[in-house]
């Protein structure tokens, strides 16, 4: 390299004899380095990133000056160039490409530049006011590839040190959003505008990751902007035309540039209900997607809408909701999945039937309307393909994601999953299907980078998009099955392991480099080259990898036969494999450069991957056969057990999350990870600072103390500190628990997030000027489901101040923190209530040893404090008088409906519905408001359930608890079942008796409980529409009326006499829902060992 | 626009009923111009193109920064000045050829075959420089690549032998001027893509597509004339009646 240019044109940039002779050294500097790592390299040791970033300072301070005041030139087109294109802008234009061609070379240059001080004087360039728009286009070119470089750093670094974070610390300013901004702002004239707004929209994709950001972005209107942007190329295919008038066509980019926005769009409202709360609501979406203001009156709503209908011509018309009676669907049953799965997802569905049924005479087959904005998202990705297609799907998906939370009686719902069924998921399929066998192909890197970004974007991103859709979504799920896409995915896994070749091989060098002469004038920390970073392949095969595992998790979170399918494809072993750590040289970076270009399984995998890896091993952990079979074969236990002490805290959690399902009775990897001292490490992850380590870590305890021998609970119990779970169970130290008003956010009665902090001004009930239009009509039987349909969206979209009271409501529960710390302290509460209950349980070989549990519990926590903790669990924050509470709710305790399913009560807080309020409980829900949440009243009455079913003195001792009894009576009438079954159970074992000799003791019992008014509850509950909570009550009943010599009244009568004593082991082991056969035993402390449901841990 | 626009074949005496399926169809004029706008433009025929332009009535399309500088880089590699171009390509974005190796071998390879070229024109002339150029730029870039290595090692050879009146047939292809215009598009190509256009014009594609189209419809067995030219060579269009598309291809 004798003849390198370098060094002379170093000399003339730091020395420089004049401008012109200045910009032929960049000129040639740049020629020499472009696409020359070797010169990249001898450019930075010779020093070359402080002259640069003098230069662009230097020459920044002046252009600004000159510019500032001139005309504002909007677009910047030919005309300005010429005008105003002066040696020192091409300075500043060579010296900008120079540093873009610098970070082409990798995150090692990055370092360097940053230490430089690069990157001010380029953001500073960003403001269109100020800079030349040619000048514009070229520093965020070179702004792209310094974040491309960056994202090149090694995945497993601490992420605090990192170079991106840097980067990001220095974009997300208010400053440089601003003129971000004003870039997407400019109205699009020239190709060069076209091209600033595009690199704008693929810089905000690529840096923005983080909430803050993404808070950042809404903050400066960045948001506002791509949509404005997006709504101007969506109004061009808007079929009514109307749009015409209202965008400006000037406005719109050509339709090429829709992926891009719509990616940024999507990269800034995910994750956050409130920033695609804030997209949905914005007045251009308004504008263009949903009804104007002045149009309800000329509604025709039978005809349905000319709006609504012209958008949807866009898609094609799915028949749904068809009647029963309707001849055709008898001929040609509706296909496939959606069928089988219609009823249990929809809980609104039947009613709409039955209102179709009362009305035969109109036309049963009704085509449902998606809303327009996802109507035309839809038409987007037909249209489209490739990214397009991509980015429309993921927005899509996102959208769903915040339509499922905040359904905001969208009509669509019932809709939505056919639609998405039958359009979306077979195009996501085949996108999946295509970037497969189109990778697969390519192993060589002969293509192009274009070729490359291509081909690797939707290989990344489609199964990604998929895992979005299908989350917790059977019809969905079933869909992708249908399209016999999983072969693919565990393909695609499997690839990702295959040995990747070192496609980035160093240049060939004349010379062995001599040993660089290190000038002691320069300086140093910008002419040292930092680590390099993973090649893009093997960054490639990580993000496919982790993308595929999502789309594995997402499809078996809810199937058990999915989840078996997963595991027959033989996906098993890459998931082992992907939860291995990244570890050699992990804190040595510099030293595992060699492994730059390889990826295997014992190379590890970066946190991303293990997360998504234990996020599939938690899916597929639910399926007990699964567990018991494949998942032990593959030795799951270690590698997960291994994460619990991995250094991130993200992971940490998530293999806490797979720990839970392991550890539970029915897992054979039980002792195996007990063994390894999980109990320890779980415990003191209980202590963490963080909410959700604490919170998991609890929860697996929770399992894992189910079943242990008496001494290894007592262990655990002293391990996780008797002190600390009575702080827990009181509620968070920080927590403003008792003087929060009256638990605020908190589900009521009947189940609802009812926001009483909130409903002082009530910004969401009674919004609806038009009563007609208010959200009570949920319950109203409008014969034309259309009709009402339609007229909910009127009023809903168009009034401003709705709008501003849903976004309010919608920020609150996102980002209030007082909200969220309540609602995170009753899920752990619950959590610690749970603790005991499986505490207090007996060992099934072993029934006495219920009774010890009870007593060293007593001990440990002390009756009083045990017993008074209990009850300020079960009785009403206020401590008004339940009595009267109790007669008001008896009459209408069952017409609540549930719209939740019953598998999730611990995370009721997603439905927080005050969209769905309902009326015939209004007044009875302001009693029951005051009660402590659901999830901790039906906690401690199982608590209560399993300690009436200790020793007979236990049982007596807890009748004798005077005070707690009285708030449990309350309770019999609650409006939902989940509370009053518990209850049940309790009357159930207290009248209990245990042997011949504890007749007398169980018959003063049976007298103290009537005498406490027990017996006429038992009576209501013999009455309840639920067989279970009657069956029960129906024992209970008999029992006392056996004990106490009277008459049962014939409330009992159903019942044998014989079938007294027999039916709680029966209904106990039923009960326990793994059917293992442990009939025999006291059924009742076997009853629900976790919650229903609790122990395939529900996803997030 | 579909491909019927390009669907246009020679008139036969006695016509084929494809031939008259083909004649009903009448193919918008509008997308008809748009193809042949789109065709100048991508191409990079900016005097063309606003002739055109004035000729059908049509608004020219947006300012093209671009077009000029492409222009200017063709012409460059089709004198074999790649000096020039790879410089001109570096004023324009120099992510071009840092990013794609492949495209900045290939002109670094017309450089060295230009520099042979010169230095052998002549028996005389010294063969340093284009030694010096060619482990100074070329053989680096060779190392990291297979198929660089043996392109290097082709075009080397070529100090072997030349001056030749008659070289092999893969020697020879590389003196002659196809090669250049084979970069020169690929040229075209990258500089439209990174500009976030299509790289190429839609023109191409829509040849392919009826190609590709004729070579499935013939495969099906379906009933076609005999040879379906597209009626862009010179020797065929001198039959067919149909006029802009290929007329302007010849260009």
């Amino acid at each position: 390299m004798g003849r390198s240019t370098i060094p002379p044109a170093l000399i003339e940039l730091s020395n420089p004899s004049s401008p012109e002779a200045q910009l032929n050294a960049l000129r040639n500097l740049k020629n020499e380095i472009v696409g020359h790592e070797q010169r990249k390299e001898l450019a930075v040791i010779h020093g070359v990133v402080k002259p640069l970033a003098a230069l662009l300072r230097t020459e920044a301070r002046k252009g600004g000056k000159r510019r500032r005041g001139v005309a504002n030139g909007s677009g910047g087109g030919l005309g300005e160039r010429a005008a105003e294109w002066s040696t020192e802008d091409e300075l500043r234009f060579q010296a900008t490409l120079v540093v873009g061609s610098l970070a082409n070379g990798g995150p090692a240059f990055i370092t360097p530049l940053i230490a430089g001080d690069i990157l001010p004087p380029l953001l500073e360039a960003l403001s269109p006011n100020e800079t030349p728009s040619k000048l514009i286009l070229a520093t965020l070119r070179t702004l792209l590839q310094i974040v491309d470089a960056v994202a090149l750093e090694k995945p497993w670094w601490d992420s605090s040190m990192t170079l991106s974070h840097t980067v990001n610390e220095r974009i997300y300013t208010k400053p440089v959003l601003d003129s971000l901004g004003q870039i997407i702002m400019q109205t699009p004239r020239s190709r060069m505008v076209y091209q600033q707004i595009q690199s704008t929209t693929q810089l905000i994709t690529k840096t923005c990751h983080e909430d803050s950001q993404r808070k950042m972005l809404l903050d400066e209107c960045v948001l506002d902007l791509l949509t404005v942007k997006m709504v101007a190329i969506a109004a061009g295919d808007d079929p009514s035309g109307r749009s015409d008038m209202i965008f400006e066509k000037a406005y719109a980019l050509p339709v090429a540039y829709l992926s891009d926005m719509l990616e940024a769009i999507s990269a800034i409202i995910k994750d956050s209900h409130y920033n695609t709360a804030r997209f949905l609501y914005s007045q251009p979406i308004q504008n263009l997607f949903m009804w104007p203001k002045g149009r309800n009156s000329a509604y025709d709503t039978y005809s349905g809408s000319a709006q609504a209908s012209a958008w949807e011509k866009l898609i094609p018309r799915l028949q749904t909701l068809q009647s029963k009676t309707d001849p055709y669907t008898k001929t040609w049953p509706a296909l496939g999945s959606y069928t089988s799965t219609a009823a249990e997802s929809y809980n609104r569905l039947p009613s709409m039937d039955s209102i179709q049924q009362q009305t035969p005479n109109r036309n049963v087959i009704t085509d449902e309307s998606e809303t327009p904005l996802f109507t035309w998202l839809i038409h987007v990705a037909r249209r489209g393909e490739g990214r397009e297609r991509l980015s429309a799907c993921w927005l899509l998906a996102l959208l769903k994601k915040f339509g499922e939370k905040w359904s905001l009686n969208d009509p669509s719902r019932n809709t939505r999953d056919r639609h998405f069924s039958y359009l979306i998921i077979p195009l996501v399929v085949k996108m999946i299907e295509v970037a497969n066998l189109a990778t697969k192909d390519t192993k060589t890197n002969a293509a192009g980078p274009l070729d490359k970004e291509h081909g690797w974007f939707p290989l990344e991103r489609s199964p990604l998009v998929l895992a979005e859709l299908v989350a917790n979504n059977k019809t969905l799920q079933n869909a992708v099955m249908d399209a016999r896409i999983l072969p693919v995915l565990v393909q695609i896994l499997k690839r990702s392991f295959d040995p990747i070749a070192n496609s980035t091989k160093p240049l060939w060098q004349p010379k062995p480099a001599a040993p660089a002469v290190r000038d002691p004038m320069i300086d140093s920390a910008s002419s040292i080259l930092g680590p390099t970073g993973v090649s893009a392949d093997v960054l490639h095969a990580f993000k496919y990898r982790e993308s595929a595992l999502l789309a594995l998790a997402a499809i078996g979170d809810s199937q058990d036969s999915l989840r078996k399918c997963i595991i027959e494809m033989g996906a098993a072993t890459h998931i082992i494999d992907s939860l291995v750590p990244y570890q050699a040289g992990a804190s040595d970076p510099s030293s595992s450069s060699q492994n730059l270009g390889s990826t295997s399984a014992k190379d590890g995998n970066p946190e991303a991957v293990l997360i998504a890896a234990c996020k599939v091993t938690r899916s597929l952990s639910r399926s007990v056969s699964v567990l018991r079979t494949s998942l032990i074969d593959h030795g799951i236990a270690q590698p997960s057990f291994d994460l619990l002490t991995h250094p991130n805290v993200k992971v940490q959690i998530a293999a806490t999350e797979v720990i839970t399902n392991l550890v539970l009775e029915v897992s054979p990897m039980r002792t195996e990870i007990i063994e390894a001292g999980a109990l320890k490490t779980l415990c003191e992850h209980c202590r963490s600072a963080n909410f959700d380590l604490r919170y998991g870590s609890l929860w697996a305890l929770k399992h894992l103390c189910l079943g242990l021998p008496f001494n290894m609970k007592i262990h655990c119990l002293e391990e996780l500190g008797v002190g600390w779970l009575v702080q827990v169970l009181h509620g968070e130290p920080s927590r403003p628990a008792s003087s929060a008003p009256l638990g605020m956010g908190t589900p009521n009665a009947a189940g609802e997030q009812v926001d009483i902090l909130n409903a002082v001004d009530d910004p969401h009930m009674d919004v609806d000027e038009d009563p007609s239009s208010s959200e009570d009509e949920d319950a109203m039987t409008d014969s034309i489901p259309a009709l009402r349909r339609h007229q909910r969206l009127s009023s809903r979209y168009t009034s401003a101040t709705n709008v501003r009271d849903r976004l309010q409501q919608i920020r609150n529960d996102e980002q209030d923190s007082r909200l969220t710390s309540e609602r995170d302290d009753v899920k752990i509460q619950e959590q610690a209530l749970d603790f005991i209950r499986n505490f207090i349980t007996g060992l099934p070989g072993d029934p006495t040893g219920a009774g010890e549990m009870i007593d060293h519990l007593l001990k440990s926590l002390g009756h009083s404090a045990f017993f008074e903790l209990l009850d300020s669990k079960l009785r009403p924050k206020n401590s008004a008088s339940p009595s009267s509470s109790q007669q008001q709710s008896s009459t209408s305790t069952n017409t609540s409906p549930t719209y939740w399913p019953n598998t999730a009560p611990q995370r009721l807080t997603p439905f927080s519905t005050p969209s769905h309020p309902q009326p015939s409980l209004s007044t009875q829900a302001s009693n029951w408001s005051a009660y402590p949440p659901i999830e901790l009243i039906t906690a401690t009455l199982y608590i209560l359930v399993h300690l009436a079913n200790g020793r007979p003195a236990h049982r007596s001792l807890l009748i004798s608890q005077h005070a707690l009894m009285s708030h449990v009576l309350p309770l019999l009438s609650h409006p939902r079942r989940e509370v009053r079954l518990p209850c049940a159970w309790f009357l159930n074992n207290l009248v209990w008796v245990e042997d011949h000799a504890d007749e007398a003791p169980t018959r003063e019992r049976a007298a103290q409980l009537r005498l406490l008014g027990f017996e006429e509850g038992a009576r209501l509950l013999g009455r309840d529409v639920d067989l279970d909570i009657r069956e029960r009550a129906k024992t209970a009943i008999e029992q006392m009326g056996k004990l106490l010599g009277t008459n049962t009244g014939g409330n009992g009568g159903g019942s044998a006499g014989g079938s007294g004593y027999a039916s709680p082991v029966a209904g106990g082991s039923g009960f326990g829902g793994d059917g293992s056969g442990l009939g025999g035993m006291r059924g009742l402390g076997r009853l629900h060992p976790g919650q229903p449901g609790a122990w395939g841990r529900g996803n997030e | 626009m579909s491909s019927s626009t390009v669907s246009v074949s020679a008139a036969t005496p006695t016509q084929h009923h494809f031939q008259r399926k083909v004649d009903d169809i009448k193919p918008s004029k509008t997308d008809i111009n748009f193809v042949v706008m789109d065709y100048l433009i991508s191409e990079g025929y900016p005097r063309a193109a606003e002739k055109f332009a004035k000729e059908a009535n049509i608004q020219l399309p947006l300012e093209e920064e671009s077009i000029q500088s492409r222009v200017e880089i063709r012409c460059a590699i089709h004198a074999g000045d790649i000096d020039t171009a790879i410089n001109k390509i570096n004023d324009l974005n120099p992510q071009i050829l840092d990013t794609d190796p492949a495209l900045h071998f290939a002109l670094l390879r017309l450089q060295l075959i230009e520099l042979i070229r010169k230095c052998t024109s002549t028996p005389s002339t010294d063969i340093t420089p284009a030694l010096n150029f060619a482990s100074s730029q070329l053989a680096p870039r060779a190392a990291t690549n297979p198929d660089f290595l043996k392109d290097l090692e082709l075009t080397m050879s070529l100090l072997i032998f030349l001056p030749a009146d008659t070289l092999q047939p893969q020697l020879a292809v590389l003196l002659q001027p196809t090669l250049r215009r084979q970069v020169a598009s690929k040229v075209n190509e990258a500089i439209l893509t990174s500009m976030g256009c299509r790289g190429e014009a839609r023109m191409r594609g829509l040849v392919r597509l009826r190609l590709w189209a004729e070579r499935k419809a013939r495969e099906a067995g379906k009933d076609l004339p005999p040879s379906l030219p597209l009626g862009l060579q010179d020797g065929e269009g001198q039959q067919n009646g149909n006029g802009e598309p290929a007329d302007i291809m010849v260009q």
